[in-house]
């Protein structure tokens, strides 16, 4: 079973960085972001088939494409940014990690501002 | 589930420490500080494949392009 293998991986992971923490904390820091990425990177093969099969009943149910896309780069976005932030918390930087969120903040603003301004010229055009 | 990347970075981190204290030992203290960059920078060079892997996985997934 996948779960056994991820929580055995994550496990080892977690003790070799603590054993490595007092001797070269650089070290542990990269060991933890490599198996951070070897999980992350599991989770997200398994998300391709969620995805393919949402897109499969978006398209059934008639709804346009490009919602699910922006629904979808607002997931990556956010977890790329979390992904991001905690390393810089973990290597100690709470600052950096405040500053890549509040970044993260701002691109998925970009991203969204147009949708909202579409959806308040339909609401100025209902009011008479 | 590459485990043989986890060994090899704990294994690289612990070859790196005992290098480094030997060196400090034995008097050569910049060699230490030289010899603990540059395991710190074969490692980085090892994790960076999995970055690039994780983000083209990410950005073709969640059609980020």
């Amino acid at each position: 079973m996948e779960i056994m293998q991820i929580a055995a991986f994550s496990v080892l992971a977690a003790f070799m960085a603590l054993s490595l923490r007092k001797t070269n904390k650089e070290m542990s820091l990269v060991l933890s972001l490599g198996a951070g990425l070897v999980l992350l990177a599991a989770a997200v093969l398994k998300l391709a088939d969620i995805v393919s099969a949402l897109s499969e009943l978006a398209a059934s149910a008639h709804i346009q494409s490009g919602y699910l896309e922006m629904l979808l780069k607002i997931i990556g976005i956010s977890s790329l940014s979390q992904l991001a932030a905690q390393t810089c918390r973990d290597a100690g930087e709470e600052g950096l990690a405040q500053k890549t969120e509040f970044a993260a903040k701002a691109v998925l603003l970009s991203l969204l501002i147009p949708i909202a301004l579409s959806i308040l010229q339909m609401i100025l055009e209902v009011i008479p | 589930m590459q485990i043989e990347l986890l060994f090899r970075i704990a294994g690289i981190g612990i070859l790196v420490t005992v290098i480094s204290q030997i060196l400090n030992r034995t008097g050569r203290e910049d060699m230490a500080m030289l010899s603990t960059v540059a395991g710190l920078v074969i490692v980085l060079l090892m994790v960076i494949n999995l970055v690039a892997d994780l983000f083209s996985s990410v950005q073709s997934i969640f059609r980020l392009y």
